[in-house]
């Protein structure tokens, strides 16, 4: 029991680390990027589906390999010590209380097929939907699930209770006047979608009351992979002794309800050596130790039943007809025929890097870690916007925050390769979309108000402001083969709602593989940031109005 | 040169001044220089210039030029040009609160003149702290992401040797407080840098730069990136018209424009045409600063006078300073 709860404070603290690292601002980015892809990779169902859904092997597959089979060595040990979806659920359970009222455990082997093979038939509906083309791993993977709800709730929530603090210790800081922490600027994350997430984790709390580790015993796929080679672990195998008085403490002790009616056997498919049985046996009669040591033999249960071959049928074809309903959907972006009239959402703008729609759909697990790494907050999770298969996948919203040209934060931490990680002279050319002007909304346009604020703030020079007919004062024109599609005009346009200019993804520029900058001077694009030496050129734009005078002068 | 300069004969107004002619040699200006330090090593407080010596301040001020030019480097015309006014403890009294608002609203290098240089805005924390200001802090709110800003603008690394932590770029709305705007026009108020509120001095410390909007972006135009909503100057109300309301809220104390570089054209954000003039402003009235500033160099390729600048026009009407430079007295000095 102590060493489940070092070993799973440890795991669960460094995966908090990293999650939080993997925002800039928290100057721990490399650590925190690479603990954190680390860290998601070790999820098998999440890498599998996503490999056989994108019909490419990733480099990284053995690290979820050496997971899955994990199982025959270590049993579910993973699940029990490793998993911080597992050790949320734990701290979870322990702040919660469990329901004292509850009856006596159910017997974990039952006659007939009991709730606990449910995560079987969720990971063949996974896999049968992944085979068609089609990823939603994303609705179950725990380690994509567990770093969303950090990333995009505790974490945030975390940083608003902070804000708070330091707001009211300003005057102490004030009178201290240490600079350090009295200007420390506390980032202010926001995500869409909060509600979905506070339900979807409070009703596993809540159900975690009723059966601890509720998740881990009936939903999670992943913890079925490993469970699929758990049947006689070979180096951690729950024993009892002749010690044992069959007074069935470590029954009701067992957070997975792993131990039968028998208690000197166990289901080893379910146990997650987490050693609470150890630990409440007032005899001292179990042990985890390897499976053929000593005299007496760990002795394995029947295991619960698998799904009969007729529910993996249904469990198939469920996958497979949940792949077409995307597939034949109109909103849902999966399908690689983009031609045909078909409807691309206006608020389809993804972050820089992001590979062609489908694929991206196909690899994008919705961890959230581009959320959580984009520094100006504006990678946001879609709701439905971009269909079912889009929920929770990134969208850029320029309302939010601006991208950064020299940023690659998102590209950097994805840990699917859905968006590219991209070097800085790559980067710049990976254009997500094109601003438009809403002349009937612009302040120079229609209000013949003085007003530049989108041509301050492109880092692109991709507005130019002329005089107009009629107009007093010069208005914006997008320029859009300068143009990257980063937002900042919108982000910072005065005009309220709406803003008066805004950013689609119109001639965005989707590779899965290649460079963009190449394939961008192909079409023509004249993306630069700024002149490379210091700019003294005799010829530069004299942007001349009517009356012969440049903007912002009166004669 | 005929008539020797003399800044001890000028301040007690012994020599009649004409705003065009009266350069300073390098040589001179360097003798002028030491001979405050060799004050300052007889036990004056301040590094200034002797006039401090023989006369207290009120005095200084009413000898003091109206603008002060230098030419230079950016550090040393700096100074330069404060020692024209009298020295830093013209305006800066021991123990009281700077701030010091230099343009770092955008994460370029300072060669792109969309910046103040990191030199100038060393070099006046550095004449703040002689002066014996107890806290100098050099503040803006930035238009771009702050880390960007702080980091490629070079400030925060020239500034960090002067105190560590005295470059803030305050994004964060917890560090504003609603003021009112007594004599605004079209503002009547808006959230401002408490740090603002609560100094005893303001610096503003612009580059000098084209603005499209505002023709020119200098040191009333910079008093914008000390409020909250920035955009409002835009939306609802006429640009110039509450450039000018922020001014009559700031009344900064000095005004010092870096025209070492001047971004002459597609400014405020560049990239556009750079002149290299390294020259140095400075004036305790704003308006006289920037009209000087837009003689000084051409925009657009074309001259322009002060009053073909809105904001600086209302501004002299407004009485908050005068553009009507040519009647002003005027030092030069190169360094």
């Amino acid at each position: 029991m102590t060493i489940k709860r070092a070993v799973q404070t440890a795991s669960l603290g460094l995966f908090v680390f990293a999650v939080w690292g993997l925002a800039r601002d928290s100057g721990m980015t490399g650590p925190g990027s690479t603990l954190a892809r680390f860290f998601l990779r070790l999820d098998p169902v999440l890498v599998l589906g996503v490999d056989i859904a994108a019909r490419a092997l990733a480099a990284s597959l053995w690290l979820a390999g050496v997971v899955a089979l994990s199982g025959l060595v270590f049993g579910r040990a993973f699940c029990g010590n490793i998993c911080p979806m597992g050790a949320t659920l734990d701290v979870a359970g322990r702040l919660a209380g469990r329901n004292r009222r509850s009856r006596a455990p159910r017997d974990v082997v039952v006659a007939g097929p009991g709730p606990r093979r449910i995560k079987y038939l969720v990971l063949t509906g996974i896999v049968a939907c992944a085979l068609s083309g089609v990823s939603l791993v994303f609705f179950v993977s725990p380690l994509a699930l567990i770093t969303r709800l950090y990333g995009l709730f505790i974490l945030p929530a975390a940083e608003l209770g902070a804000r708070a603090a330091m707001e009211a210790a300003d005057p102490v800081l004030r009178a201290l006047d240490a600079h350090s922490l009295l200007y420390a600027s506390i980032p202010s994350h926001r995500f869409a979608g909060q509600l979905y997430i506070a339900v979807f984790f409070g009703t596993l709390f809540f159900l975690a009351r009723r059966d601890p580790r509720f998740w881990c015993r009936y939903v999670c796929p992943a913890g079925a992979v490993i469970a699929l080679f758990s049947r006689k672990p070979v180096l951690v195998a729950r024993r009892v002794g002749e010690a044992c008085t069959g007074c069935g403490a470590c029954r009701r002790g067992c957070p997975m309800g792993a131990i039968p009616a028998d208690p000197k056997t166990t289901v080893f498919t379910e146990c997650v050596v987490c050693r609470a049985c150890a630990g409440v046996c007032p005899e001292g009669a179990v042990s985890f130790t390897p499976w053929t040591a000593g005299a007496a033999r760990a002795t394995a249960s029947a295991s619960p039943v698998l799904p009969s071959r007729r529910e993996f049928l249904a469990a198939g074809a469920i996958g497979a007809g949940a792949a077409l309903t995307v597939l034949t959907g109109l909103a849902e972006g999966s399908s690689a025929d983009d031609s045909g009239g078909r409807p691309l959402s206006p608020t389809a703008v993804r972050p820089p890097g992001a590979v062609p729609e489908p694929e991206f759909l196909a690899r994008c697990v919705r961890c959230g870690a581009c959320m959580r790494a984009c520094p100006t907050n504006m990678l946001q999770p879609a709701l439905f916007s971009t269909g079912v298969a889009g929920l929770f996948s990134p969208l850029a919203v320029p309302r939010r925050g601006g991208c950064q040209p020299d940023c690659t934060a998102c590209g950097d931490v994805c840990p699917t390769g859905a968006i590219r990680q991209l070097v800085p002279t790559e980067r710049l050319w990976a254009k997500t979309g094109t601003a438009q002007v809403l002349r009937h909304k612009c302040l120079a346009w229609e209000f013949n108000r003085k007003c530049l604020v989108c041509d301050e703030v492109c880092p692109y020079n991709a507005l130019e402001f002329r005089r107009a007919e009629g107009l007093d004062v010069a208005v914006p024109h997008v320029i859009e083969d300068k143009c990257t599609g980063c937002g900042w005009c919108e982000r910072h346009c005065p005009v309220t709602a709406v803003p008066a200019i805004v950013v689609e993804p119109m001639g965005a520029l989707r590779l899965a593989d290649g460079s963009y900058r190449e394939a961008g001077q192909s079409e023509g694009l004249r993306i630069e940031r700024r002149p490379k030496k210091r700019h003294i050129d005799p010829a530069a734009p004299v942007r001349n109005g009517g009356d012969g005078l440049p903007p912002g002068f009166q004669p | 040169m005929a008539k020797r300069f003399s800044p001890l004969a000028r301040l007690h107004g012994f020599e009649p001044l004409n705003p065009e002619a009266t350069g300073l040699t390098r040589r001179e200006f360097l003798k002028w220089q030491m001979g405050g330090a060799c004050a300052l090593a007889a036990g004056s407080v301040g590094l200034v210039g002797p006039g401090r010596l023989l006369f207290p301040s009120p005095a200084l001020a009413d000898g003091a030029p109206d603008i002060a030019l230098a030419t230079g480097r950016p550090a040393t015309a700096t100074r330069a040009a404060v020692e024209l006014l009298g020295g830093m403890a013209a305006f800066v009294k021991p123990g009281q609160r700077v701030v010091i608002k230099p343009n770092i609203s955008f994460p370029n290098p300072p060669e792109y003149a969309t910046t103040t240089h990191p030199e100038v805005v060393r070099e006046l924390a550095v004449m703040c702290r002689e002066a014996g200001a107890s806290r100098v802090m050099i503040l803006d709110h930035t238009l771009y992401d702050r880390t960007a800003c702080l980091e490629q603008s070079g400030v925060v690394a020239a500034c960090e040797s002067v105190e560590p932590g005295m470059v803030q770029a305050l994004v964060d709305a917890r560090f504003y407080r609603e003021a009112a705007i007594p004599l605004g026009v079209s503002m009547k108020s808006t959230r401002v840098m408490a740090d603002v509120l609560d100094a005893d001095v303001l610096i503003s410390a612009p580059v000098a730069k084209s603005h499209s909007s505002a023709g020119v972006s200098l040191s009333m135009k910079n008093l914008m990136g000390l409020i909250f909503d920035r955009s409002v100057m835009h939306s609802r109300h006429d640009l110039n018209v509450a450039i000018v309301d922020l001014v009559s809220l700031f009344r900064p104390a000095l005004a010092v424009v870096d025209a070492t570089r001047v971004l002459t054209t597609n400014g405020p954000g560049g990239p556009g045409k750079v002149d290299v003039l390294d020259t140095v402003i400075a004036s305790r009235d704003p308006v006289a600063a920037d009209a000087r500033a837009v003689l000084l160099s051409e925009w657009y390729g074309r001259r322009f006078e002060p009053r073909q600048v809105k904001h600086i026009a209302l501004a002299h009407e407004r009485g908050l300073g005068r553009m009507d430079v040519e009647n002003l007295r005027e030092s030069r000095v190169a360094v």
